[in-house]
This record gives C-alpha cells, structure tokens and sequence, in this order.
C-alpha cells in the first residue's frame, strides 16, 4: 500500500487492529476492555489495517510499535471497520506507516467516548501474541 | 422489576452497615495496588498514556469500599487519560464500565442488551444510585 499516491479507501469489510500494549486490557475470553479503545493523548485511534499484509507482517509492525516506545507487545484487538463507521466514526488511511489508518471523529466528552469504546469492544476479537 | 431493582439499590445506599464483603473486596483492592506500579510513569500503555495519578487510585478504592454488601465485584484497569475504570463484565453486551477521573467525577457507560446508558456523576464518597442501578441490571440473572 505504501508505493501508492495515496492509500486506498477502507473497505467495510475490512479488519483493522487495535495493538494492545498493556496488560490488562485482553481478557482470558478472547475479549478486550473499552479501556483500548479510548482515543488519548490524540484525538483519534491508530489501528492497523489487515488488507494486503499477512499475519506475520501484521504482527510485525505490532512489534515495531513496540519496540519503537519501548513497550511490551500483548496481543491485538480486531476490529471490523464497518463497526466503527456504524457508530458514524470515520476511518481515514495513511500512507506512513505501513498500512496504517486512524479512526477518528470522536466526540470530545469522556461519557461518549466511553459507550463508543464501549460498542467497538463488543465486536471485537482478542487475539493475544502468538509465543514465540 | 425496575422499581425492585431501584429499591435494592437505595437499601444498598441508605445503610451504612452493609458494606461490600472485604473479602471479596480484596482482589480489586489488590488490582488497585497493581496499577499504582503499572501505570505511574508517561506512557504506559506503549501510546503515550498520562500517569495515573495516587490520589484517583485512592477514589478509587474508596468507590469500591462503598459498595454496598452482595455487590458483584468489578475489575480493575486504567485509561490512558489517566482514568482508573471499574468494569462489571457479564458478556459483550452486558458490562458497565465506570471511569474514576482525577478531578472526582465518576464518569460511567452501560451497554444492556439492546439499550445503552452513559453518563457523568460526581463522587462524594457515596456509590451513585445511579450507577447501583446499572450494576443490578449487569448482573441481572
């Protein structure tokens, strides 16, 4: 995606990964807490997107995320992007990094942001880091 | 039902002697203690996360010690606003998820089913009727 002008459209089939760096926002059930999901320091949340990159890539950049802070990398948390554009969130692509995007429209009170979080972490999948 | 559940509710705030079992209190107490270490420098969630403050760790604890005897106990975690949260997790579509901030505002979001609620109340040391009532509905067999 990143030898192109501009990235292309996401699609709202698409699955976009949400990095989890901290411990305990995975639950043992698959499920992630909304605590992931909450846009701050920025205005909006940066995700990966799947489309065009494996697994093994997709986890890679994780790790560069992580390495880059530094911090421990834990898992992800998939998210369909037609659930984010459902609750009228907007996914815009970026050309750096690899595959990246941000969801972004939030509201800016803390109540509204939290049911968002809230709805997002309901449909998504906890996928914890692979051992190595 | 809902009258039921609201009666409980004010029984659980109207009596200072049922409180919430300190044993069962212990393990978020404990989950309380773990964020002090966890999240007390810049950027502990890897994507630039504020410090979570020792003095909403305190309001924190004193929410949960609030709780009225039998409450489900929540769990524990943070925001990266620095927010402490206390979470009833059901299933996906019945949690409630309570945001302790460090100015004192307890600032709550529901999803129950098909409905949702979310909102903002203060924190005087007393648990929110409010809230008491969401919990219920969680929890709700």
């Amino acid at each position: 995606m990143t030898d192109q002008a501009s990235p292309p459209p996401v699609a709202d089939d698409e699955l976009l990964a949400r990095f989890v760096l901290y411990s305990r926002w995975g639950r043992a059930d698959q499920s992630v807490k909304p605590d992931a999901f909450i846009p701050h320091p920025y205005p909006d949340l940066s995700v990966t997107r799947h489309a065009g990159i494996s697994e093994t890539e997709l986890w890679q950049i994780g790790q560069d995320v992580a390495d880059e802070r530094p911090a421990t990398l834990y898992g992800r948390a998939d998210v369909q992007a037609l659930a984010a554009t459902k609750l009228s969130l907007r996914i815009v692509p970026t050309l750096e990094p690899k595959n990246h995007a941000n969801i972004t429209g939030w509201p800016p009170d803390k109540p509204r942001q939290k049911i968002l979080a809230l709805e997002l972490a309901a449909v998504a999948g906890y996928v914890p880091m692979p051992a190595l | 039902m809902i009258c039921g559940i609201l009666l409980l509710g004010e029984a659980w705030m109207n009596n200072p002697v049922m409180k919430s079992d300190p044993t069962v209190q212990n393990k978020v107490l404990d989950e309380l203690d773990a964020l002090t270490k966890e999240c007390s420098s810049p950027n502990w969630d890897g994507y630039g996360a504020v410090p979570v403050q020792s003095q909403t760790i305190k309001d924190a604890k004193r929410f949960v010690e609030a709780l009225p005897l039998g409450t489900p106990t929540p769990s524990a975690g943070a925001e990266p606003d620095g927010h402490v949260t206390l979470e009833w997790y059901h299933s996906s579509r019945r949690t409630l998820s309570v945001s302790v901030s460090p100015d004192g505002e307890l600032h709550y979001a529901a999803l129950l089913g098909a409905s949702k609620a979310w909102g903002t109340e203060p924190f005087f040391g007393d648990v929110p009727s409010s809230i008491l009532l969401l919990i219920s509905r969680v929890d709700a067999k």
